[in-house]
């Protein structure tokens, strides 16, 4: 015979008495548990305990104790920890995985709409004349050399006017030097202005793949001849 | 006994170190917590006991609450300790049946035994067919009046399975009562059903 939950509080609050026919052997133990261990109290161990809580006390005191020190168990414990937690942890990783896919699908800089339009790109437009105008006097050149009839002067001043180009190839290529460190300096300064984890790696990405004006630079500088 | 409104204030000082405030914790609680450790066959309950406390000392930095919630608290620290000491000693209050026939053939050979002796072993016996959740369960809630929602923080479950495990242990009980240990304990304790 099953016991209800009527019948089971009144049995939890004493309320069945020991004769009753369905549950008085259980309410009759019961009652004899109570009497099996009463509430003697702990008066005979209450000094060396007393004691053991002392020496522990002045031990805790003892010891340097972090402020407010606390392990991620008992940070989390709390219900609303857990969620503020559980939020950030997501966001964080929404916020990675929609950086991650707008840059593999080529749309250019991610961050190209965060950062302030105030640093104007450079684009490498006054190197790349001189070099593509130097590229051709120097084919021009060779094929004057291979020629089978040479005029030394025509060459002397070939020579000349490429050794100035040269010259102001060179002014172009230290301020296209000059001008992508600039920029370089630029991207840092952007990269401070969002301190932020993901904007060093959002950085990181677009300096990978833009053809920003690092690369330009490099470019021009590696093309120029005698440079190196 | 409670401390009542008494209560902030001497949670304050043990806060801080104060050795009269913990002996009246340590009175207000002491008595309670040795008879539940007792209760659930601890091996050696007053030694269970001073460990709970020193647990006590060492994590109170961490305790919110009223009264209410502090004895709740303490309780739960004392089952833990009563559980690492299980563990460790790889003792269980739980025992077969056939130990518990020979247990009460023991019981029923004794030549001159003293009631509360014959009753008590005789008690335990019969505790000893709970699970100790069943056995905790049955007498937090019987013995030290704390709620389903105190007796489910002691024992670290939902409400919904401290009633389980109440019901079960109740069905348990009735089924292993008619027992020779649930005659000896009927015949000694004067009770007539």
């Amino acid at each position: 015979m099953d016991i209800d939950n009527t019948q089971e509080s009144r049995l939890m609050a004493r309320g069945i008495p020991s004769d009753d026919p369905a549950w008085g052997q259980v309410s009759a133990f019961l009652t004899a548990v109570e009497s099996t261990y009463p509430n003697v109290g702990a008066v005979p161990l209450e000094a060396s305990h007393l004691a053991a809580i002392s020496r522990e006390l002045r031990l805790l005191q003892a010891e340097p104790r972090p402020a407010q020190r606390k392990t991620m168990n008992d940070f989390l414990k709390l219900k609303t920890h857990r969620v503020l937690f559980g939020s950030l942890i997501a966001a964080l990783v929404a916020l990675t995985a929609g950086v991650g896919v707008a840059a593999a699908m080529g749309g250019g800089d991610p961050l190209k709409p965060l950062v302030p339009a105030s640093q104007p790109e450079v684009t490498p437009t006054p190197e790349e004349s001189p070099t593509a105008e130097s590229t051709e006097s120097e084919e021009s050149q060779e094929v004057e050399d291979h020629s089978a009839s040479a005029d030394d002067t025509q060459e002397e001043t070939d020579q000349s006017s490429q050794h100035e180009s040269e010259d102001s190839n060179d002014d172009s290529d230290d301020q296209t030097a000059d001008d992508s460190d600039e920029a370089d300096d630029s991207d840092d300064s952007s990269e401070h202005a969002q301190p932020t984890n993901d904007s060093d790696d959002d950085s990181d990405e677009a300096d990978d793949d833009s053809p920003g004006s690092d690369q330009s630079g490099d470019q021009s500088v590696d093309d120029e001849p005698g440079e190196h | 006994m409670a401390i009542g409104e008494r209560f902030p204030l001497v949670l304050t000082a043990a806060a801080e170190g104060a050795d009269w405030a913990w002996a009246e914790l340590y009175r207000d609680l002491a008595p309670s917590l040795l008879r539940f450790l007792t209760s659930q066959g601890a091996a050696d309950p007053e030694d269970c006991l001073g460990e709970s406390f020193i647990q006590v000392v060492r994590h109170m930095s961490t305790f919110e609450g009223g009264e209410t919630e502090f004895r709740t608290w303490v309780f739960r620290i004392a089952r833990n300790r009563l559980i690492d000491t299980w563990r460790r000693d790889k003792r269980r209050p739980e025992r077969s049946d056939e130990e518990v026939e020979i247990a009460a053939d023991r019981v029923q050979q004794h030549s001159d035994p003293e009631p509360h002796s014959f009753q008590r072993a005789a008690v335990e016996e019969i505790l000893a067919v709970l699970t100790p959740d069943q056995r905790a369960v049955l007498l937090l809630r019987y013995l030290h009046n704390f709620s389903i929602e105190e007796t489910a923080a002691i024992v670290d479950k939902t409400e919904g399975a401290v009633r389980v495990l109440q019901h079960r242990a109740v069905k348990t009980l009735r089924r292993n009562l008619p027992t020779p240990s649930a005659e000896v304990w009927l015949a000694t304790s004067n009770v007539t059903v």
